[in-house]
C-alpha cells in the first residue's frame, strides 16, 4: 500500500483513494465545500488545495488519487506521496480562494438562517481574511422558491453543485442544474418543473453555506440555541439515523445523522417533517369514555377499571393484545411476557399498519412500504406472533389491550371485526385516532420523539431512540404503563426502573439479541440475530 | 496593651469651642450662595450623562419599521438571560426578510450591561438615559417589543429629562409599564 505523509502524519492507503479521503479517515483537516462522501467528486470548489511535493502547481485534495511510486523514485526514500496542508502557499492560495467565494456574499449572517452551522463562517474565520478588496457593486439577486420546501438565496451560493449532483445521482430526478455561465450562473429548476422528489430536504443539509434552505425551519429559531438529540426514525422500517434538533421542548427540525448501517448521509422527507404530526394535541392524560364523550381520570382509576373490566368480563384468560410495529422492542417485549403468564401467548397478535410499495432511488437510499418502523422487532420481541389475527376471534369477549403508538394503526376489516367483538377496549397510545376513538380507556404514553428505547430496522438493526423532549401532562413511558398493566393482570411485580432495564431483559432472553446492549448500540446500533455474526 | 498617642495636644481656646461653633455656622452661610449639588428630584429630573445604560430601546428605521432582524444576537450575548425574541419571516416585500413577532426583556433579570447593544448587527437595540421605571408588579416590568418601540419614540428627540427639565410634558406610557 502507498505510504502518504501529510504534514507531519504518515499514513498507509488504499491506492485509488484520493488524498482528501485519507486526511478526513486521519482526523487531518483539510476546508472542503463541493466534497461530499456521498457524492463523485467535482474539485469546483478549489478550496482544498494542497501542495503536493513534485507537483509544479497547488492541487485539490479532493481529486488527486494517490498512487505507488516505483522504489527508486519514492520521496526521501520512503514516501509515494507528501502533502502539505499548512505550507505558506496554500495559506494564501485559500485566502484569496475564500476571498474570491466571497466576493458577491451578501454578508447578512444576522437574517441566514445557515449562521453558527456555515462554513464560509467557519472557514472565513479560520483561514480567510477580515477585509474584501471587491469594491464594485456587489450582485444581488432575489430568492427563489425551487419548490418541496425549499428556498434558494442566489447571493450566498458559492456554485459547489452538491445539491446538482444529489439530484442527478441519489434520487435520479435532475430537477437541478447550472443555468448560463460565469459570472451569471446560478442553481436553477426548469420552468413549471419544481423540485418535487421525497428526498428534496436533504439538499438543505448537504448545502454548506445559507443558499438552499428548509422553509419549514427558515426564520424559526437559531442553530446555536438548539439541543441535538440523537434518535432513529420510526415512520418506516428503514429506521434512519436522525438528528433531532428542539428547544425549550419543541423541535424545530430533523436533520439526517450518518449512519452507513442504515439510511447512510441521507433521510426522507417524510421523516424530516414527521415532527410536525406529533405536536399538536397529543394525549396528556388518560381518557375514559363516558356517555357523551371522553373524561379525563387518573392513573390509579385507570388501572383499577381495567382490573374491574378483566374480572367482569371473562377472566385473564380472555385478554386480549395486540403488539405494535410503531412503538419500541421494549413495551412489546414487557406485554410478550405478560400475555405469556396471562394465555401461553395465544392471545396476541399484531396491530396491523399500512403497508405500500418500498420507494428505491439509483442513489441506494430505500424507503420501506412498511409503515410500521419496529415490526421486525415485535416480531423478535414475542416470538409466535406471526399468527393472524383470528386467533384472538376465539372465545367470550373479553378485554383488549392494543399498543397503538402514534395513531398510525390500519384499521383492517380483521381489526374492526375484533374491535367489535371484545366488550371492554384498552389503548395504549400517545395521539388521538381512528383506533383511540372506539376505544373505552386510552392510556397515553410519551411521542415518538420523547420515548427511549431500542429500535429493529427491517435489516435486524437495533439503534437506540433517545428522548428529544419531556412528555407533557401525566404521561408515563411506553415501557412502565404495559408493565404496570402485567402488574396489575397477573398479580406480579417487575423489577423495571428504565428503558434500559428492559433492553437488559431483552438481552437475556431474547434470541439473536445476546449482543445488544444500551452500551454496545452507541450511535450507529449493532446488527440482531443471526446478522451479528 | 495598646497606647494612644495624641500627636495634637488641644489648647485653651480649642477646649472653649466657641470660635469653632462660628466657623461652621460662617461655612453654611457662605454655602448657601454657592450652586446646590442636590436636585428637589422628582420637580426637577437627574439628567444621566451620555452614554449612561437605562432602559432598553428597539429603534425604527427611516420607514417607521423595526430595525430588529431578529437574529438573537443580544439573547445570545445577554449574560443575563433576560431577552426572549421569536423571530418570524417579515411581512413586507422590500427591506430585510426577517422580524420578531415577541420581544422580551425582563427588566428584573436585566444587569444593564449594554451586551444586546454591543452585539446587535443591526444598531436596533440601545440602551437609553431612563431610569425611573418602577412599578408595583414582576409583570409589568417585563416589557415587550410595543414597549420597546414606544421608548424609541419617546426618547429619539433627545434626552427626555432634559426636556421634561424644560418643561416639556412626556410621559413614558410603554402599554404595561
Amino acid at each position: 500500500m502507498p505510504l502518504l505523509k501529510i504534514d507531519h502524519q504518515e499514513l498507509e492507503v488504499a491506492a485509488g483513494s484520493q488524498v482528501l479521503e485519507a486526511a478526513l479517515a486521519a482526523g487531518i483537516e483539510i476546508p472542503h465545500y463541493c466534497y461530499h462522501p456521498a457524492l463523485s467528486v467535482v474539485g469546483s470548489c478549489r478550496m482544498c488545495i494542497v501542495e503536493v511535493e513534485g507537483m509544479p502547481k497547488l492541487q485539490t485534495a479532493c481529486s488527486t488519487p494517490i498512487g505507488e511510486l516505483p522504489a527508486d523514485r519514492k520521496v526521501d526514500g520512503k514516501y509515494d506521496m507528501v502533502v502539505h496542508t499548512e505550507s505558506e502557499k496554500v495559506v494564501a492560495a485559500r485566502k484569496l480562494m475564500l476571498e474570491f467565494l466571497l466576493l458577491n456574499h451578501p454578508l447578512d449572517c444576522p437574517v441566514c438562517d445557515q449562521a453558527g452551522e456555515c462554513f464560509l463562517q467557519d472557514y472565513s474565520f479560520k483561514y480567510g481574511s477580515a477585509h474584501s478588496r471587491f469594491i464594485e457593486e456587489k450582485r444581488v439577486r432575489p430568492a427563489e422558491d425551487l419548490g418541496s420546501g425549499v428556498a434558494i438565496n442566489h447571493d450566498r451560493c458559492i456554485m459547489c453543485t452538491r445539491c446538482v449532483r444529489f439530484t442527478r445521482e441519489i434520487t435520479g430526478t435532475d430537477e437541478l442544474f447550472v443555468m448560463d455561465r460565469g459570472y451569471s450562473n446560478r442553481i436553477a429548476v426548469f420552468d413549471g418543473l419544481p423540485l418535487d422528489n421525497p428526498l428534496a430536504g436533504n439538499v438543505a443539509d448537504i448545502c454548506p453555506v445559507g443558499a438552499l434552505l428548509l422553509k419549514d425551519y427558515m426564520h424559526t429559531t437559531r442553530v446555536w440555541h438548539l439541543s441535538h438529540t440523537e434518535s432513529v426514525c420510526n415512520e418506516c422500517a428503514s429506521g434512519c439515523s436522525i438528528t433531532v434538533d428542539a428547544r425549550d421542548n419543541k423541535i424545530y427540525r430533523i436533520i439526517s445523522r450518518e449512519n452507513p448501517q442504515a439510511n447512510g448521509y441521507f433521510i426522507c422527507d417524510y421523516g424530516r417533517y414527521s415532527f410536525h404530526k406529533y405536536a399538536d394535541s397529543p394525549l396528556t392524560r388518560p381518557l375514559q369514555r363516558t356517555k357523551d364523550g371522553w373524561e379525563m381520570i387518573d392513573w390509579d382509576t385507570a388501572y383499577r377499571q381495567v382490573l374491574e373490566q378483566v374480572q367482569a368480563t371473562g377472566g385473564k384468560g380472555a385478554v386480549r393484545a395486540l403488539a405494535s410495529p410503531t412503538f419500541p422492542n421494549e413495551p412489546n417485549f414487557v406485554l410478550g411476557q405478560f400475555m405469556a403468564r396471562l394465555s401461553d401467548r395465544k392471545n396476541i397478535a399484531l396491530l396491523p399498519t399500512l403497508k405500500e410499495d418500498d420507494q428505491e432511488f439509483p442513489g441506494g437510499f430505500r424507503i420501506s412500504g412498511e409503515k410500521g418502523g419496529n415490526l421486525r422487532g415485535v416480531q423478535a420481541m414475542v416470538p409466535g406472533l406471526a399468527a393472524a389475527m383470528k386467533s384472538l376471534m376465539r372465545g367470550e369477549p373479553g378485554v383488549l389491550i392494543a399498543l397503538d403508538g402514534d395513531g398510525r394503526a390500519h384499521l383492517t376489516g380483521e381489526l374492526k371485526r375484533l374491535l367489535e367483538l371484545v366488550a371492554f377496549k384498552v389503548v395504549v397510545a400517545s395521539m388521538p385516532s381512528d383506533l383511540t376513538a372506539q376505544a373505552d380507556l386510552v392510556l397515553p404514553v410519551a411521542t415518538p420523539y420523547a420515548r427511549e428505547g431500542t429500535m429493529t430496522n427491517d435489516k435486524g438493526l437495533v439503534q437506540w431512540l433517545q428522548p428529544a423532549l419531556h412528555p407533557a401532562g401525566e404521561v408515563r413511558p411506553d415501557w412502565q404503563v404495559i408493565a404496570e398493566l402485567g402488574q396489575l393482570l397477573t398479580g406480579e411485580g417487575h423489577l423495571y426502573t428504565c428503558a434500559g432495564d428492559v433492553t437488559w431483559k431483552i438481552n437475556q432472553t431474547t434470541p439473536g439479541y445476546s449482543q445488544i446492549t444500551r452500551f454496545r448500540l452507541g450511535r450507529t446500533g449493532q446488527l440482531s440475530g443471526s446478522e451479528a455474526a | 496593651m495598646a497606647t494612644v498617642q495624641r500627636t495634637y495636644e488641644p489648647q485653651f481656646s480649642d477646649r472653649f469651642y466657641l470660635p469653632a461653633v462660628v466657623r461652621g455656622l460662617w461655612m453654611t452661610f457662605v454655602r448657601i450662595f454657592r450652586r446646590k449639588d442636590t436636585i428637589p428630584y422628582p420637580d426637577r429630573k437627574y439628567v444621566p450623562a451620555d452614554g449612561y445604560r437605562g432602559l432598553q430601546r428597539l429603534n425604527k428605521d427611516a420607514e417607521g419599521r423595526i430595525k430588529c432582524v431578529a437574529c438573537e444576537m443580544c439573547q445570545t450575548a445577554c449574560p443575563a438571560h433576560c431577552i426572549t425574541i421569536v423571530p418570524s419571516p417579515a411581512p413586507w416585500d422590500e427591506g430585510e426578510e426577517r422580524y420578531p413577532v415577541q420581544f422580551d426583556i425582563d427588566l428584573l433579570r436585566c444587569i444593564f450591561c449594554g451586551f444586546c447593544e454591543l452585539a446587535c448587527p443591526k444598531e436596533a437595540i440601545e440602551l437609553t438615559e431612563i431610569y425611573d421605571y418602577a412599578s408595583y408588579t414582576r409583570d409589568d416590568l417585563i416589557i415587550n417589543m410595543e414597549g420597546l418601540l414606544k421608548v424609541y419614540d419617546v426618547t429619539s428627540q433627545g434626552n427626555i429629562y432634559k426636556r421634561q427639565n424644560e418643561g416639556e410634558s412626556i410621559t413614558i406610557d410603554t402599554g404595561k409599564l
